[in-house]
Order: C-alpha cells, then structure tokens, then sequence
C-alpha cells in the first residue's frame, strides 16, 4: 500500500473520527459528558493529530494539539465541563472538521486564531481549582469524582480486567479501586503480550507527546509497566528537545495484537517489538520481579495515608506477581478464553474495503441476476422451467443481490451528522435560535443516495432556517417559544426512504407566493389553484419569494434545483404549510438506485421499463372515457378525474399503435400531478437490474436508464417526470 | 534547610528548556533542592527525562533533590511512566 492509500485511509477515519465527536457533543449537550463521552472526543482528535503529523499537515496537527491538551485536561479532571466550555469545544471542533478538510485540499487553511485563544484561555479556566487537590488529600482520602477518568489509569496498572472498557465508563466508583487494591490483582491477568516501546530521538516533533501513548497502552490493560532510563544522558548534555526514555509492559491476552499496533499507527521512527510471552511464565518473570515490582508501588501510597509507609507497598507488590502464575499454570482459563474470541469478533467486526472493489462485486451480481433471469427464460422456452433447481437458483441470486446491496448500504446519520453544524453556522449569521430534533439517523439507504441527498438536503434546512424559522422577537410576538424547531427525519417505508425537513416557522404565505408567481409568469392571473397547487410553485423554476438576496439560500439556486436533484435520485419531493406554524418538506428516495422494481411495458418494437413507484393503475380505456381537446390532446376520465393522456411512442420517436382503443394505459404520479401514459402492452412486472445511460452511452430525455431483460433484449427505463417534462413541450404527445 | 521551587502547571515540552535551566541553576547552588508538585496538571515525557536527569545529577553532587507534594495529575502520570520513585521519593 503506497503513502497515497494509507493518507486515504487517514482522512476517511478522520472524517469517521468527526462524525463521532458530533454525536458525543449532542451527547453533552444533552447532559451526558461521562468520562467514556470525554475519552471518545479525546481518542477522536488525538488519532486526527497523530495521522496529521504523519503525513505532514501541520496547521492541522498544530489546532489538534492544542485542542487535544485542553481534551487532556477536561478527561484527567483538570477542567470541568461547563456550557461555556463544551460551546469553545464545539466550536474548536468546527474549526479542527475545516482543518481536516484543508488537509484534504477541499478548502483552504481557516483561520483559527480566535479559536485558539479560546481554547487557551479555556485551559486557565479552572486550572487553579485543579491545582488545588494536593497530594495529602490523594493520600488520605478517597477522591469522590474528580480526576476519576486518571483513575482508569491506575486501574490499568492494576490489571486487564479493572481497566476494561466497563471499568472505565462507569470508572468513577473510587470505592471499587480501594476494593481492587484489596484484593488480590488480576487473577485472570496473563499477560502474554511483551511490548517494548522507544520513540524516536525526535519523539516531541510536532508536539507529540509519547506519553499519552503509554497512557493509552494502560487504559487496554498494560501492567508492570516499566521504564528504560539508561539511554539518558548526563544532565549537563541532556537535549530536552530529543526523546531518551523507553518502556516495557505486559498486555493481556484479551487485546488483539491489531490493537496495541494500532497505538503507535500515527507514529514515525519508533522502536515497537510486540513479541508473545509463554503462559508458564513463572520462572521467567521472577528475575524481572524487581524491576515490576517498582511500578506498582505508587500505586499504593495513593490509598496508604501515610508517606512513610511508601516502601512496604513495593514489598507487598511482589506478592501479587507470584500470585499470578497460578492462574497461569492453568492456562487460558475459561474467562481468558471466553474473553479472546469477544475480543477478537470485536476487532474483525469491520473491514475496510476500496468502494471500487464493492462496486464491482455489486456489478457483477448484477450481471449474475441478469444472466440467471436469462438462463430462466431459455429453459421455460424449452419447457423446462420452474424446476426446483431454478427456483433455488433465483432465490439464491435474489438472496445475493439484497447482500451485495446491504453492504452499500449506510445510515442517515453520516448525512446528518452535517446538520448540527450548518445550524450553528445558520444560527450565527441570522443571530435565529433554533433547536435541532433529529430522528432515524440509522435508517440505512445507498451509499450513493447517502452521497447525493446532502446537498439538497443542505438547501432545504438554509431555506428553513433562512426564510422558514423566524426571529426571537417574531416568534415571540406570535406567541411561539423564542427558539425554533427543526426537525430532520428519515424512515424506511414501502421500500423507499422517506426524508422529512419540517419546521415550526411562519409557513408558506400562500397569497404572496402566489402574487409572485403570478408576476414572474409561472402561472396565469386567473388560475384557479387549490393550497397544494399552490405551495409546489416554490418548485418552479425562477421562483424565489426572497425580497433581497441572502448568502444563506437566496443565491439563485432555488427549489427546483432542489427538486431536480431529488428526481435525479429517482425521488420525489412534497410539500405541506400552514401559514404561521410551519413547513414540512418530504422527500421520497429509493433505497438503492441499482435495481428498480418496473412494469415491462411494450411500445412498438421497443421494450420500455416504467418504474412501479410512479405507476397508480393501468387500465383498458373504453372510447366514452376518452374525449379529445384537439387532434393530438386526448383527456382520459379515470372515475372522475381527468387526465392528460401521454403518448409514449411519438414522445421517444418510437412508432407505435395509435388506437387508443388497442393499447394500455397506465396512471402515473410525480410530483408534477398524474398523467396517463398510453403503451401498447404490459409484457411483465419484474426488478430489473439498473445500467446507467450516462456511463455507458449518453443521457436521453426521458429515459433514466437502462436495464438487460432475459431474453437479451436491452429495455430503456422510462424517466416519468421526464417524459411529463418532455410532454409539456411536444403537445404532439397526446392521442 | 533546603530550597522550596514551584513547578509550573503545565510541563509539557515546551516547558522543558526554562525547566532544565532552573535546575542547572538551583544545582549549581549545592543545596537541597525541593519541587513543589502541588499546581502540576500535566507533565510530559520531555520534563519527566529533565527531573530524571536532574536527580541522578544531584545524587552525583550527594545532594538531595526531591519532589514534594506532587498533584494527583502529576503522581498518577509519572506513575504511569513507570517513575513512580521520582514522587515516591518526594514525599519522603
């Protein structure tokens, strides 16, 4: 793997990295910065500085240096978590997420100044107070909750299992320390894992800082910890700027080898030997016991009131060693042994893999779905099809193909995890206070849906906001809380994704949209509109209602654009107000835009596909529901509602029947209102397996896409906005 | 008697150069020598190697240097480092 891929794989943790530092800040935001919540964050931006001093990105290592200290002093109880303190946090972290995208070259390098000071002035904050617990107070009595999280630490030093993860969450129990003091050390502690550590000369470059990895270390479950002092020079030639020191520790069994690499992953030049300790360990770590034995004896002056009782603890500690091999002679005991495979599923429970790589997997099914559909059809031509063989070969493919769709798949959440900053940004430049509601963030959809919906989805919330939500005075004039309320939603339902942006503003005034349609030309003076009618015309093009132009939606890509994008998705978008209490935008998507389920319909010669999202009925049309507004404008009467009949074969230049009476019609709905499209028969209704026009040959007004059929025969896919789209210019298209 | 420093809050590596100089210093001075660990919220390996280093320097010189009254921060991230003696000493 070239620098290249590995930097790849640094920025996509990085923005995995981000988007769990907006989760925990929520989490604090809502009360719960736990010391676990605290740690995250840490881990986050400490992982983002140490891959960005690796490859070189320098501002960015820099903020995240000084973030990660202020981080430091939060999680070791030198600071204490206070609104004003997690809004300079959150605000740092706008910055770092901006860092981060100016590493990747998608902006440039932001000025992070005044963030910086903040953070600074954050660091001084309550350092006093921190400060203040000396060591008599350590030694004398058990600490309620301050600096709890530096207890992990120490519960580290006392074995793997006092400084599991639960441990550590819920680690501010400093009774259960004292306990575990008492009692006699990790006795499913077998360490087998030997690692040695040795920074490199130049360890403190770019403000790295080897001990927080030795922390780290701990915190899985590092003991016997010692130091390897003997490089150090005499004091009068020590380079305080060069890096002398080294470790050695014991890891147990329970931490995937993956794991303690993954330490030192952001590191350059260090010395690293993890090497496999035996179990019968016994006659090997006796010689050692001395130098083991010196780590563990601070420990106990914390708990031994008295200074002067310092050196029996280290007396004491060998106890535990030897305690320790008889857990050893029996070997991986049924705790160690349960524990290993939990671990080892929890380290191999993701994988990476190249987009490309499931791209092609999920072409190929697709393939397969194609050929097997095809191998049905010859078989059933020479009387040899629905065999149970085939039937369990097109449910194995079917079976196949929603796998290699599932693992495309992604939660909403990385979608709106963006949200929370857009608002404060929002919130900033309209000086509007507005609340976030956020639902269904782990509805899974196409990783391509996931990618696509940002941006529109980004439009309608700056539209929310911007024109939707309204002021504190405003609201409060109309009797509404001072903050507004935002509400992103997703939902799977029947098959297709539902995306809801609604908000509790002033809603659509449907008179002045109207008047403004009216005066840009979209709709004729004397239009008779019902309230729907009229809340889609902000969907037309041109139409905007904003008096003057803001930088936050008003930059002239309106509502259509944002509809546009949607039916790009295979989407639909609605729209529903009431004037005073709210808009509420609903977009339907499909959850993946590889296979459709359509209606194979015939026109001519040609084999079109309608997708069975857009399809209401389909009907035999009797001459009396038929009546003709001019020779090519025919309206059908479905049980009382007239509508336009759309002629497929002229539309797509197709010949084809031209008797209404002898041809099929078939509803269709778009966000644009139903139509009747007129084909010559249905042939089948089946998923088809979608091949992008676009990729392969070019893009067809109309036609969204194409699909292989079973006999060979390439069908288009109609594109039914489109074709109402295309309609609408060609009159011709009416029977 | 011996002389009392305090050491600043935060030890960090940018914090070790005036760290070693004051050392030098007050070692030049062939006292005992206590630092006040008491305001200490961070310490780094940079300014853990000084104190190292400046104590085997003092115990060359037989003189004694000590850390008293070290935070909670400081005992628990040089314990951490494997240095527990350094503020075990100290409170001798």
């Amino acid at each position: 793997m070239d620098l290249d891929a590995i930097q790849q794989m640094f920025f996509q943790e990085s923005e995995e990295g981000l988007q769990a530092l907006e989760s925990c800040f929520a989490t604090c935001r809502e009360g719960g910065d736990d010391a676990e919540t605290i740690n995250t964050i840490f881990r986050a931006v400490h992982s983002i500085k140490g891959g960005a001093g690796a490859f070189g990105h320098e501002h960015l290592q820099t903020f995240a240096h000084h973030y990660e200290s202020v981080l430091d002093q939060l999680r070791s109880g030198g600071l204490t978590m206070t609104p004003a303190l997690l809004d300079v946090l959150v605000a740092a972290f706008d910055t770092l997420t901006d860092h981060v995208a100016a590493a990747q070259g998608e902006r440039s390098t932001p000025d992070d100044s005044a963030v910086l000071a903040a953070l600074e002035a954050a660091s001084h904050a309550d350092a006093a107070p921190a400060a203040e617990p000396p060591a008599a107070p350590v030694a004398d009595a058990p600490p309620t909750s301050e600096g709890s999280d530096d207890f992990d630490a120490l519960l580290g030093l006392l074995g793997p299992d006092a400084s599991a993860p639960e441990a550590a969450s819920g680690g501010d129990d400093f009774d259960a320390l004292l306990g575990l003091l008492d009692l006699e050390p990790a006795p499913t502690a077998t360490p087998s894992w030997r690692v040695r550590v040795r920074p490199s000369g130049n360890g403190f470059a770019n403000g790295s800082e080897p001990l927080l990895l030795i922390r780290e270390l701990s915190r899985m479950g590092a003991t016997d910890i010692a130091v390897d002092a003997s490089d150090l020079p005499p004091f009068e030639e020590l380079d305080v700027q060069r890096s002398y020191l080294g470790w050695t520790m014991d890891m147990p069994t329970e931490v995937a080898r993956e794991d303690i690499e993954a330490v030192f992953e952001f590191v350059d030049g260090w010395q690293i030997d993890i090497s496999q300790e035996e179990a019968p360990a016994v006659p090997v770590e006796e010689p050692k016991a001395p130098e083991v034995s010196v780590e563990p004896a601070p420990v106990a002056p914390i708990v031994t009131p008295p200074a002067a009782a310092k050196p029996e603890p280290v007396e004491t500690k060998p106890d535990p060693v030897e305690a320790k091999p008889a857990p050893v002679e029996t070997k991986p005991s049924p705790a160690a042994a349960k524990a290993a495979p939990s671990s080892a599923e929890a380290a191999a429970a993701t994988i990476r893999v190249e987009l490309d790589k499931l791209d092609r997997l999920v072409n190929l099914v697709g393939e397969l779905v194609i050929t097997q559909a095809m191998l049905a059809q010859r078989l059933s031509e020479h009387g040899l099809g629905g065999t149970s063989e085939l039937t369990s070969l097109e449910n194995l493919t079917r079976e196949l193909q929603d796998s290699a769709m599932s693992i495309r798949a992604q939660p909403m959440k990385t979608v709106f995890n963006r949200v929370p900053r857009i608002i404060r940004e929002l919130e900033a430049d309209t000086g509007k206070r507005v609340r976030l509601q956020v639902e269904g963030e782990m509805t899974e959809v196409d990783k391509t849906v996931v990618e696509r919906i940002g941006e529109p989805l980004t439009h309608l919330i700056r539209n929310a906001v911007d024109h939707g939500i309204e002021g504190p005075q405003d609201r409060i004039a109309a009797g509404k809380s001072e903050e507004g309320v935002l509400r992103v939603a997703a939902e799977q339902r029947s098959g297709r994704i539902v995306i809801t942006v609604a908000d509790d503003g002033r809603g659509i005034d449907r008179a002045r949209v109207r008047a403004k349609a009216i005066e840009r030309g979209i709709v004729a003076p004397d239009a008779n509109l019902s309230e729907e009618e009229i809340d889609n015309l902000i969907f037309a093009p041109g139409f905007s209602t904003a008096e003057k132009v803001s930088n936050i939606s008003g930059r002239g890509v309106g509502m259509d654009v944002v509809r546009r994008n949607v039916q790009a998705l295979g989407g639909r978008i609605g729209v529903s107000s009431r004037f005073g209490n709210g808009t509420s935008f609903t977009l339907s998507l499909p959850l993946t835009l590889a296979v459709l389920d359509g209606m194979i319909v015939k026109v001519g010669d040609q084999t079109f596909v309608i997708p069975l999202g857009n399809i209401v009925e389909s009907l035999r049309a009797q001459p009396e529901q038929l009546s003709y507004l001019s020779e090519h404008a025919a309206i059908l009467d479905v049980r009382g509602t007239q509508l336009p009949v759309l002629r497929v074969g002229p539309l797509l230049d197709v010949p084809a029947q031209t008797d209404p009476g002898e041809t099929v019609m078939i509803v269709v709905e778009s966000d644009v209102g139903q139509a009747v499209m007129m084909v010559d028969a249905i042939e089948d209704q089946r998923q088809v397996v979608v091949k992008s026009l676009e990729a392969n040959y070019r893009a067809i007004p109309g036609v969204s896409g194409a699909t292989i059929l079973g006999d060979g025969r390439v069908a288009l896919i109609l594109d039914v906005d489109g074709v109402m789209f295309q309609a609408r210019r060609k009159p011709a298209l009416a029977a | 008697m011996s002389r009392i420093e305090l050491l600043p809050a935060v030890l960090d590596t940018a914090a070790a150069r005036p760290l070693a100089e004051m050392l030098h210093e007050r070692l030049t001075e062939n006292e005992p020598l206590q630092l006040d660990g008491a305001a200490v919220t961070q310490i780094g390996q940079a300014c853990l190697q000084v104190l190292l280093s400046a104590r085997q320097a003092a115990a060359a010189r037989n003189i004694t240097l000590s850390v008293r009254e070290p935070s909670e921060a400081m005992t628990l991230m040089v314990t951490l480092a494997g240095c527990g003696d350094l503020v075990a000493k100290a409170e001798n």
